[in-house]
């Protein structure tokens, strides 16, 4: 009879959170190491392109130095799970996005650079770079779908209190939505 | 009363995407009707091919309008939906066209980002532009299908490099359509000579389908 009981208690259970909690947040995290691994890919990619921009643009110092100031702000800002909260992932969104409006400048300015434009390497780098822009706004999408998910379950009952019985998880902060607009105009170049 | 829940949710769900994802029914997924039913199945034949000789899981499909959906959102949409690749190799790579927005896209798998680069994606773009502008979409596909091919088989295919035009589209044109021609001539033949008993055991009515790669976004846009 006590088995029974115990049967039929972990089978509520087992749909009141006590297992899907811990996984959305395991599924939280790995999307946001994936959100953070793109934004780094993207940093990683910046000295290249600074470095075969150099040779052309003698007279850029100060949009030069603005991408590099904005990279070395965006590098210092990096935030682990664990230390996710509103107020760091403001941060974060704040020091990535003035790294994407200097990057915006800087490629304006490269249009007036015809021979810098038909730089084999510069051209590829610039492909890289826009195929990290579109991760990073994959990355961000992926990472804002967990976090709905996560924040459902351990806010909405019945998993809300299986959550503040066991784990004691804090809503994770989302993006938000005038940072997302800025991620869709990430920096394009056509060509 | 929970079926009907589950009815009325799924509905939800699926009126929340603007513009529906096609049923995977095969290599080429044309839509927007683009290709022959030759050249179809002569392209169909050689993606089978090569993902029974080498793996990766190449995948076409043209739309006709993206409907203000944003490209890059959708294409990343359908390769979630189709699982496009196998799931520990995650080789998918997808080639997007949406004809009435003159807008091209290869997305390619994490698995295959190592080869098929960001900068190749674009390259392979540069090399199909020239057949769409002149409304040569089928031969076009085909042709960047067969340089991604080489390029996974570890072969150095021609790429264009920058911005410069190809010497002329319309020779490569020519070829494409003397392969393809030719290609379904030889199949005929050899059809003819095996009798019935293969007619309908390979082929387009085979089974097609994903294996559940994943996708981070890598790949090159393009639009002519």
């Amino acid at each position: 009879m006590k088995v029974i009981c115990l049967f039929f208690i972990l089978i509520n259970i087992s749909g009141c959170g006590i297992q899907s909690i811990p996984k959305a947040a395991n599924n939280v995290e790995s999307h946001w190491a994936k959100v953070q691994n793109q934004y780094q890919r993207r940093m990683d990619l910046i000295p290249n392109i600074l470095n075969s921009v150099k040779g052309y643009m003698k007279h850029e110092s100060s949009t030069l130095k603005a991408v590099v100031e904005a990279r070395a702000k965006a590098t210092s800002s990096n935030v682990t799970f664990n230390n996710l909260n509103e107020g760091s992932l403001k941060k974060f969104s704040q020091a990535q996005g003035s790294l994407d409006s200097a990057l915006s400048k800087l490629m304006v300015v490269v249009e007036k650079y015809p021979n810098l434009k038909a730089d084999g390497q510069f051209n590829k780098l610039i492909h890289e770079l826009e195929g990290t822009e579109n991760r990073i706004a994959v990355a961000r999408k992926r990472y804002i779908e967990s976090i709905e998910n996560f924040n459902n379950l351990i806010t909405v009952p019945p998993t809300s209190f299986t959550n503040s019985f066991f784990y004691h998880h804090t809503k994770k902060p989302q993006f938000e939505v005038d940072n997302l607009e800025e991620a869709k105009k990430a920096p394009k170049v056509e060509f | 009363m929970k079926i009907l829940l589950a009815v009325l949710l799924s509905l939800i769900s699926f009126s929340s995407w603007g513009l529906s994802i096609p049923q995977l029914t095969g290599p080429v997924v044309d839509q927007a009707k683009l290709f022959s039913s030759l050249q179809k199945s002569n392209l169909e034949k050689e993606i089978r091919l090569f993902r029974e000789n080498n793996g990766p899981h190449l995948q076409v499909l043209t739309i006709n309008s993206l409907e203000d959906e944003i490209l890059e959102d959708y294409t990343i949409e359908v390769v979630e939906e189709w699982k496009i690749g196998d799931e520990e190799k995650d080789d998918g790579l997808l080639i997007f066209l949406s004809k009435n927005d003159r807008k091209v896209r290869i997305e390619v798998g994490d698995g295959l980002e190592g080869i098929i680069t960001d900068y190749r994606s674009s390259q392979i773009i540069e090399l199909m532009l020239p057949y769409f502008k002149q409304g040569a979409f089928a031969a076009g596909i085909t042709a960047g299908t067969m340089t991604i091919m080489k390029l996974i088989r570890g072969e150095n295919p021609d790429l264009p490099k920058g911005k410069k035009e190809k010497e002329n589209p319309i020779i490569t044109l020519i070829f494409f359509l003397f392969v393809i021609f030719f290609g379904a001539f030889g199949k005929r033949r050899r059809g003819y000579l095996s009798g019935y008993s293969s007619f309908g055991s390979s082929g387009s009515s085979s089974s097609w389908g994903g294996g559940g790669g994943s996708f981070s976004g890598g790949g090159s846009s393009g639009s002519w």
